[in-house]
């Protein structure tokens, strides 16, 4: 077999090389945001008849570090983003994680069915978002969830306003609040300190129903 | 010019050919990965071991001396999901004031708390100490081993509890709302937008607007505003008709800003990247990175230039630690062991304050302890203490009041006998800041930081001294 | 034996029923609002919807001339977003839902209340809800899924930014159809009875129309509810 020349060899490899990485980039591109489609079922939730605050603290202190997905409610608890960068512009890209409201219905293991008050395990990687807005939230609407004072709440409680929802991991010595939340794209999950409580456009919500 | 053969061309089109392989092969591998769930390396779920802690930094007599944490940890069996509790214990080791040995008492489940819910009760003779006392907690899963210690710094750096001795006693009753105080000056505004002189609100989907997320005033007077959305700095000199904009390399998120006397800015991120903490970034004046280095604890609430550099209020620890890259390293070891409850001040005091219920609590602590200290008592709640600083032989404290409906921002003088002048500032937070970064003191003057749907501004209070 | 007379009379019969039947379909078709008014008229260039069509009634006015209801709404949205009582709302009323949308000042967000027939646990309205606008337009419909309608079954809205040559949306339903003149600039509300209640999601089934009657854009939205 006769070898190849040099300009011969360099142009294979310049062209395989431009070629691979296009594809590669495009494809991931696609990739990341089917993380629904490749990784997230719809199982039937598992009803609990014991649920404690520290049971859902725990549950949202694993689904710290995941992704953000508007109207999402499916992560792995691996301490990554796994759809990044998701254009903001376009909220349906089935990409990794919970909103807000999606998040605290998880946590707060909340039925789709407004009317019961039950506790449910839903798992991580099941795709649910629940009925609820942060507004629906902030107005206490469901039977699990009641509007309640702001000086009164405590930890798994939650803030919310008419567009967003925190839950309260603990309370800082200057009045400020650990807010255990899905933020936003840019933020992902995580346990920032605010200062929501003393805002006014937040109001205090109580999920009913814990056993401690 | 050699000529391009038939030969050459056919080997480009074998080598897109093979690219293409390739690159699908390598991408369906990815997605077959991806369905059974290993996108990268999964956590350990055992490995978890969180605390919770309120630190009581200044206490009244009468207080009961317990210390109280919540742990979070892997629950047997395996499921981190189960909502099983977690068996977990731990041991505080605390002593009277800043020295001597410590000495270990255990921490007791309180099932009748709702939080809370390990108790550690401190010795008599050592809560009775006229200087307080220091302490920190080694936390543990009894299932999986894992440990924690709060804060981290261990005995190098324990979290720090004193008597607030005899303060200055400020009754404020209940807060007239809606009559907030004229400001002497609007000293910088800005529309949202990209434009030159505006500032971005971070994109979405989310609904809530985030934008304009600090700024800091220097000596001069001039603003500087952290317009995080457009990745730059917005300086607005006094007199001036456009801001100057900076731009800085950020990543685009909420974060405190500090800017030094030569124009340096450090700024804070509140979010890192790839599960990593967030980052701390030095820029010149001139918006060059002159250094970063990561938070030793998951976060940071507020950012501060002390008189040995900036430094951050990091948690869980929750202590003030020194932020700044030194030729020692100021890696997580370092940053912990110098951990402290209060800030700094420029005479090498530490102010500390407290916000327990509806009472906010101020301390100056000198080398001997606590110099002097105010007990600020309110009929309408009290949200979070903005803003804690010296002026002269004073302190000025902004708080926080608010209803289920309303909330503004009260400004304390407070002098040696106890309040000397207030006054209510609107909130006037339409788009969301970091969480301690509405106010900044200088001089005499106070300087505001609001937003409406309009856009961010700044305005300029100035504080009669007296 | 076969008797043919009989037969053209049995068959006769049997249009004149299946007919009656078709024609109480027609009958059956909701020409009252949900506060118990009549429909306005179709506008003549929309005819060719057919009987099954109904047309909402479409009020602008500031939010000071809203009955008590629609300032309650409104009110509720004033602390946390400015409005005031010269918002201008776009108040909807359909054969299956009925709804106010107004914009924050500066136009960063769109807010409104819905409403059915069936009366809500929670006050006249069933659900409030937000959108911020992206350079003016939304990003999302922000639907809510939890309304009720007067039989029991879950009633859908969301908003819809229209095209630019549209005047009507028309959102197609089990009897037909419900057509929503668009007004003031503002995203259209509508509504439909396909709702997913195990996915937090309503699908609509939508068309615009030009001033001329003619189709200008037609699609299916799958809402989810977010934020």
């Amino acid at each position: 077999m006769e070898r190849l020349s040099r300009p011969q060899a360099l142009a294979f490899a310049a062209a395989a090389a431009a070629t691979c990485a296009l594809t590669a980039a495009t494809a991931s591109w696609a990739y990341h945001t089917r993380f629904v489609a490749n990784n997230c079922n719809t199982n039937p939730p598992q009803f609990t008849s014991y649920f404690t605050r520290d049971g859902s603290i725990t549950v949202a202190l694993y689904a710290q570090r995941e992704g953000y997905q508007w109207a999402g409610g499916c992560w792995n608890d691996n301490d990554v983003d796994d759809s990044p960068g998701d254009p903001t512009s376009d909220p349906n890209t089935g990409g990794e994680g919970p909103d807000c409201s999606g998040f605290a219905f998880k946590v707060w293991r909340e039925s789709l069915n407004e009317s019961d008050a039950g506790a449910y395990q839903w798992n991580k990687l099941r795709n649910v978002h629940g009925p609820y807005t942060a507004a629906r939230f902030k107005t206490g609407d469901g039977a699990p969830n009641v509007t309640y004072g702001k000086t009164g709440l405590i930890r798994m409680d939650a803030l919310a306003s008419s567009t967003h929802i925190g839950l309260i991991y603990t309370a800082n010595a200057d009045g400020t609040d650990q807010i255990v939340e899905a933020k936003g794209e840019a933020y992902g999950t995580g346990v920032w300190t605010r200062a929501y409580r003393g805002e006014s456009s937040y109001g205090g919500v109580r999920r009913l129903g814990w056993d401690a | 010019m050699r000529r391009v053969t038939s030969r050459t061309i056919m080997c480009g089109a074998a080598g897109v050919l093979a690219g293409l392989v390739t690159a699908v092969g390598v991408v369906a591998l990815t997605q077959v990965a991806a369905a059974h769930g290993v996108t990268s390396a999964d956590r350990d779920p055992a490995g978890l071991i969180e605390a919770a802690h309120l630190p009581p930094l200044l206490t009244v007599k009468g207080e009961p001396a317990v210390l109280r944490y919540d742990i979070y940890c892997a629950p047997p069996g395996g499921d981190p999901e189960s909502g099983a509790p977690c068996d977990a214990g731990g041991t505080v080791y605390v002593r009277a004031g800043d020295s001597g040995p410590f000495r270990a008492v255990p921490l007791l489940l309180d099932t009748t708390a709702s939080e809370g819910r390990y108790r550690a009760d401190i010795p008599a003779d050592i809560a009775g100490s006229h200087d307080g006392f220091s302490y920190y907690a080694v936390l543990r899963s009894n299932t999986s081993g894992a440990v924690s210690v709060v804060p981290a710094g261990g005995a190098a750096a324990p979290q720090r509890s004193r008597p607030l001795g005899e303060p200055a006693l400020v009754q404020l009753g209940d807060h007239a709302f809606g009559a907030p105080a004229r400001a002497a000056a609007r000293v910088a505004s800005a529309a949202w937008g990209s434009g030159d002189a505006d500032v971005g609100l971070e994109p979405g989907p989310g609904l809530q607007p985030i934008g304009g997320s600090s700024f800091d005033v220097g000596e001069t007077g001039t603003v500087s505003l952290l317009d995080e959305a457009n990745h730059r700095v917005l300086r607005f000199s006094p007199g001036a008709s456009k801001p100057v904009p900076v731009r800085v390399d950020v990543r685009g998120t909420m974060a405190d800003l500090a800017v030094g006397s030569g124009g340096e800015m450090t700024i804070l991120e509140t979010v890192g990247d790839d599960g990593t903490t967030p980052l701390v970034r030095r820029f010149d004046a001139a918006g060059r990175l002159l250094g970063s280095l990561h938070l030793a604890e998951r976060s940071a609430s507020a950012l501060e230039l002390g008189p040995a550099g900036p430094v951050a209020l990091e948690y869980p620890a929750a202590q003030w630690m020194p932020v700044a890259e030194t030729a020692a390293g100021n890696a997580s070891a370092g940053q912990r062991a110098r951990g402290r409850a209060g800030r700094t001040l420029a005479n090498g005091d530490e102010l500390v304050v407290q916000r327990a219920g509806n009472e906010a609590r101020i301390a100056q602590v000198g080398p001997r302890g606590v110099k002097r200290s105010w007990r600020i008592q309110s009929s309408t709640p009290l949200g979070e203490i903005q803003l804690a600083n010296a002026l002269g032989d004073k302190v000025v404290v902004v708080l926080r009041v608010y209803t289920d409906a309303r909330d503004e921002f009260l400004v304390l003088l407070l002098g040696e006998k106890g309040l000397v002048t207030r006054f209510a500032i609107d909130s006037a937070g339409w788009a969301e800041t970091a969480p301690l970064a509405r106010f900044r003191l200088r001089g005499t003057a106070l300087y505001a930081l609001g937003s409406t749907p309009a856009g961010v501004f700044v305005d300029r209070y100035d504080m009669e001294v007296g | 034996m076969h008797d043919p007379s009989r037969f053209a009379v049995a068959l006769a019969l049997t249009a004149l029923a299946l007919s009656g039947c078709a024609g109480h379909r027609a009958r059956a078709r909701p020409s009252l609002l949900v506060d118990g008014t009549r429909a306005p008229a179709l506008p003549e260039v929309l005819a060719s919807l057919g009987k099954g069509a109904v047309m909402s009634r479409v009020r602008v006015l500031p939010a000071a001339r809203l009955d008590p209801r629609g300032r309650a709404c409104v009110e509720g949205f004033r602390h946390e977003f400015g409005v005031s009582s010269r918002t201008i709302v776009v108040e909807r009323t359909g054969a299956f839902g009925a709804s106010i949308t107004f914009v924050s000042p500066h136009r960063r967000v769109v807010l409104g209340c819905d409403r059915t027939a069936q009366p809500s646990p929670s006050g006249v309205w069933c659900a409030r809800s937000v959108g911020r606008l992206f350079d003016g337009r939304l990003h999302d419909g922000r639907v809510d899924v939890l309304c009720v309608g007067p039989t029991g079954g879950r009633v859908g809205f969301a908003w819809v930014e229209p095209t630019r040559r549209a005047r009507w949306i028309v959102v197609a339903q089990p009897s037909g159809a419900e057509v929503e003149e668009i007004a003031a600039g503002l995203p259209v509300r509508i509504a439909t009875r396909d709702v997913d209640s195990a996915a937090s999601s309503a699908t609509f089934a939508v068309a615009e129309y030009d001033s001329a009657g003619s189709e200008v854009a037609r699609y299916g939205l799958r809402a989810r509810v977010a934020g």
